[in-house]
């Protein structure tokens, strides 16, 4: 709502002219659980969208096979944030190697655009190189 | 929430002398007259109208006589290059504009190109500055027109004119400045900068929007063809029953900036600098556009290590422009940046702070800390080794 100055009695609007976030992709990005730059020891992989300068690292604790704890560093678009966040939550108790994650779904989940789930792929891409270092090696 | 207003450039608010003004229009009986009627009533409306044309002339120094009132700025914009091109006989038809001009211009040129008119398109130096003698050398025998922003929307950069309206008057050319954003932000004289034509707004100096004006040479006067056909309203360029209370609040406006400037302006640029100061030790925060040769309203930054829509979702307690907004829908960000020569990266994340009569030192401050933590916060989430 519009706010009235106390001081200078000038009415100013009550609202900001960026483009409104749904309120999950809002959540996520303002509080950005789960964010970090993991520890020593914790798998890695990361992705760049060239075209948008967006980037994602994975940072993975994997205890047994098992990603038992998943951090990311992301830099991209709000909702590129909020993904991640989300990501990173639904990471956690899958197998290292061979996670799953279904990018339609978190877009529908954070209330993201249908235009921003290109957005969303270097979340994919990072997870797979993660999950790539931590497949044996072949000869 | 409350949020801070720091898109001026945008709109600024109407100044509350000026929605008395216009108030005071809309109630007063005597005044309630068709201003081209021949009854008192309309006798009322016109003298008021009259006014307010003498204000807005006032304001660029020029004739009252010379100033037509239109809708805004783009309206203004569109008559102005549409009319003057389409009034010429010529069946080779030449126009330059620049690449940072204003969308109204932009999308102005488009049409004439779709008539057949050739367009020439400046690209300005990297401080967003175009050459006199750039615009000269582009000069051709069909040349009928130049249009330039006097102060660029977005960076705030001044052209510095030089002698360029007298160069182009003597080769025949007519020169249009759009300055919707120049208007009581910097020293105007229209017969100093050479103008045939200019584009006047209300709204970017605390005027009402829908309301905005164009100034067209006295002596030699240019010939224009009208965009609409009806009523002789506005020497005929511009049929239909004046908005008259609008008409009035511009007029207050312009009498308001007159009256203000030199304090305004001088206020302006050290708030601007302020706030440039403020920001400037984050590191890695371009300033965009000429530091000195500008509206002292504008503050155009870029910002390194963070994405542009991040940025702006982030600042939600400030109302700013940012380039990522202004590429809405797309990944290119700003134009006018990248056609200045900017990194395209650094061109989405990129913001427009614009300052107004309203703005203060305490919310300059109050933005440094907003803007110095959110971008503190972004980078801090970002990946710590570049990748690509």
């Amino acid at each position: 709502l519009p706010q009235k100055s106390a001081a200078s009695g000038r009415w100013r609007p009550g609202f900001s002219l960026a483009e409104p976030l749904s309120a999950p992709a809002q959540d996520l990005f303002r509080r950005t659980p789960r964010a970090g730059h993991g520890g020593p020891g914790w798998a890695r992989g990361a992705a760049l969208d060239p075209l948008t300068g967006a980037e994602l690292c994975w940072h993975w604790r994997v205890s047994e096979g098992t990603i038992a704890a998943a951090q990311y560093a992301v830099r991209g678009c709000p909702y590129l944030i909020a993904a991640a966040a989300l990501a990173a939550e639904r990471l956690e108790g899958q197998p290292a190697a061979s996670p799953r994650l279904d990018l339609a779904a978190l877009a529908r989940a954070i209330g993201a655009p249908a235009e921003k789930l290109g957005r969303l792929f270097v979340i994919e891409d990072a997870m797979q190189a993660a999950a790539a270092s931590q497949r044996p090696a072949r000869s | 929430m409350a949020v801070l207003y720091l898109d001026h450039a945008a709109s600024a608010p109407a100044d509350a002398r000026v929605a008395a003004a216009m108030a005071e229009c809309l109630t007063d009986p005597q005044s309630a007259g068709n201003a081209v009627a021949d009854h008192g009533f309309g006798r009322r409306a016109r003298e008021r109208i009259e006014q307010a044309r003498a204000e807005v002339a006032g304001l660029i120094a020029a004739p009252a006589d010379s100033v037509l009132f239109t809708s805004g700025a783009t309206e203004s914009v569109n008559l102005a290059l549409l009319g003057a091109v389409r009034a010429t006989t010529s069946p080779a038809r030449h126009v330059i504009t620049s690449r940072t001009e204003h969308r109204a211009g932009l999308g102005a040129c488009a049409q004439l190109e779709r008539e057949g008119v050739a367009v020439t398109y400046l690209t300005p130096a990297r401080d967003g500055r175009i050459q006199a003698q750039d615009v000269l050398a582009a000069v051709r025998a069909d040349t009928v027109l130049v249009s330039l922003m006097l102060v660029n929307n977005e960076t705030g950069v001044r052209q510095e004119l030089g002698g360029l309206g007298s160069e182009l008057q003597a080769r025949k050319i007519l020169l249009h400045l759009d300055a919707a954003q120049g208007a009581g932000r910097v020293p105007m004289d229209v017969t100093a900068l050479g103008a045939d034509l200019m584009s006047l707004s209300a709204h970017k100096i605390h005027g009402p929007t829908g309301v905005g004006a164009l100034y067209v040479r006295r002596r030699p006067r240019p010939a224009l063809a009208p965009l609409a056909h009806g009523g002789g309203q506005e020497g005929g360029l511009r049929p239909g029953t004046p908005a008259t209370h609008q008409i009035v609040g511009m007029g207050r406006a312009y009498a308001l900036a007159a009256e203000l400037f030199a304090g305004e302006s001088a206020r302006l640029f050290e708030l601007t600098e302020r706030l440039w100061r403020g920001i400037a030790p984050l590191g890695g925060i371009h300033r965009n556009g000429h530091p000195t040769q500008r509206a002292p309203h504008i503050l155009n930054v870029s910002v390194e290590g963070v994405d542009g829509e991040s940025l702006i979702a982030g600042l939600d307690a400030l109302a700013v422009s940012s380039g990522a907004a202004c590429g809405a829908g797309s990944d290119q960000g700003s134009y006018v940046l990248r056609a200045m020569g900017h990194d395209p990266q650094l061109a989405r994340a990129s913001l427009r702070l614009s300052l107004g009569r309203g703005s203060t030192f305490e919310e300059v401050d109050a933005a440094i800390g907003i803007i110095a933590a959110e971008v503190r916060r972004l980078r801090a989430l970002a990946p710590r080794v570049q990748l690509g």
